[in-house]
This record gives structure tokens, sequence and C-alpha cells, in this order.
């Protein structure tokens, strides 16, 4: 699908969000409402240990609270890790690993919630804080 | 976002090769959706274009996107924080961005990025495959 071009200049970007300015000269940023120009910041290396998820990547449930994650580069691979609950995704990114977490995360809400009558102590106090975080948005879940 | 504030819910991000957003309406339209991206040639650079669709929001926020290559969560480029005000919980939020220049340089999943309040609440992952273009001249290879 796609053509070669040059491998030179930084992105520019067009959008129809109201955007601030930035510093650098080049590239720019033209907007809708209002035009605006704005920087693209290109290459960074920067990588947090921390990602605070604000969505499980399922829309059977919202999420009402933060999740906060803590990212684990020691290992193969990377580790998205909720130490609240020690739940944790591993995958070959923290993106890829913060999805493989919300999947096991909405697993286990579900599980929990059949079988929250006959919970223990531990499991108890899992599912009060999954129910802090997250929330089904439809009734079959 | 104030802690009254919701969690908006991302209910689509789509990447296209451009965005047409028409100047009188605001309407968009996105030509060329793609979930993979073949090129005879890396490193490359294209042009992208991405739509956001938000819903369930209220209130001000604090929106970054960020162009990722996943294999090393190399931040390949990112649009500055940009601060937007929300009026009615009803409406849902639409962004239209082209980014042009982007630059990719290896193969494997890269994605967009959606951080509200720094909260990771949405993506777009595609992967990029170098190809060998066929022979359409019919001599001799």
């Amino acid at each position: 699908m796609t053509m070669p071009t040059a491998y030179a200049s930084a992105p520019r970007i067009e959008t129809g969000v109201t955007l601030n300015k930035t510093t650098q000269p080049e590239p720019q940023v033209s907007q809708a409402v209002p035009m605006q120009t704005l920087t693209a910041i290109q290459g960074s290396t920067e990588r947090s240990d921390k990602v605070n998820l604000g969505t499980v990547f399922d829309r059977r449930f919202r999420v009402h609270k933060p999740i906060p994650l803590t990212i684990d580069r020691s290992g193969e691979g990377v580790s998205a890790i909720w130490p609240e609950i020690d739940e944790f995704g591993h995958a070959e990114s923290a993106a890829a690993a913060s999805v493989e977490l919300a999947r096991s995360v909405v697993e286990l809400y579900s599980t929990l919630e059949r079988e929250q009558m006959n919970l223990g102590p531990d499991l108890e106090r899992v599912w009060a804080i999954l129910k802090q975080h997250i929330v089904p948005v439809r009734p079959e879940c | 976002m104030t802690s009254q504030n919701p969690i908006p819910e991302v209910a689509a991000v789509i990447v296209s090769q451009v965005l047409v957003i028409d100047a009188v309406t605001g309407l968009k339209t996105l030509v060329n959706i793609f979930s993979n991206l073949q090129t005879p040639v890396l490193p490359m650079a294209t042009s992208i274009g991405l739509f956001v669709k938000m819903v369930d929001g209220e209130g001000t926020y604090k929106l970054r996107i960020r162009f990722v290559r996943l294999r090393d969560d190399k931040i390949v480029l990112e649009v500055p924080v940009q601060e937007f005000a929300w009026g009615n919980r009803l409406e849902p939020l639409e962004i239209g961005i082209n980014f042009q220049q982007v630059p990719i340089e290896e193969e494997g999943t890269h994605e967009f990025q959606v951080f509200v309040d720094e909260l990771y609440v949405g993506r777009a992952p595609f992967a990029v495959k170098k190809i060998t273009p066929p022979n359409l001249t019919g001599g001799n290879q």
C-alpha cells in the first residue's frame, strides 16, 4: 500500500482539536478549530516504568478508577504488574503486556463475580479492589 | 481531569493514509484505512491519518498521542499534551490528525497510543512488513 518517500524531515500534523504551540520550529501541525501550529516530538527514548490504565480494552467494562501498573523490563520480555492484586500480563512490549493484564483482569472479574458468595478473605479483598476500579456496562457481564 | 471527571471511553481509534476534514461541515473522511503497512523500502516515511472517537467524557482533559514501535517501546513521535474542554457528556468527541513524514525504520508492530490525563485509554496497532514488489516489466529479474 505504501509508497516509499524520502526518510528525512520530522512529522507534520493537521488536526481538528484545539492544540497549543510548542517550542521547536519544525515540523508543524495545522488545525481546524482554531488553526494553529505545533510540533511533534520525535525519537524520544523515554520509557516509563509506570502506566495508568484508563481502559481494560473490553467494551463490556469501564474503568471507574485508574489502574496503576508497574512495568518490569528486567527479564525476558516485559511484564505489566498490578501490584495491589498481584496480577500481571507478560508480552514483548509494555503496551502488549498492559493489554494482556487488562484481559486477565476482565477474566478475574468475571470469575470472582460468579463465585462472590464463596470467596476466601484474600479473594474477597481482590474482589473489593476490582469493584472499585472497573464496572460492567452490560447486564450479561 | 479532576476527580469528578469521568474517564472517557475510546469508541474508536482508526489509522488511515489520509484523513480529510471538510472545512465547512467539519465532517471527517478516512481514506485507505489499514492495519498492515507494506513497503518495499525500509526505513521509509509515510503519511498517516488518525481518527479517535471518545464518548462519556465531561470536563477539562489533557490529551497526549504517541506513535510507538512496540519491539522496544520506542516513542517514534509524540504530539505534545493538549488541553481540551468537553462540554456535554452526551456528545462524543472526535479528533482527527494527519501526520506527514512519519518515520518507520523497521518491520514489526507499531501503534498509536491515546492518553487522557496520563491514562492509557486507547490504541491502534498495525504491522509494518517489507515486501518485494512484483516485476511488472516482464523482463528477467
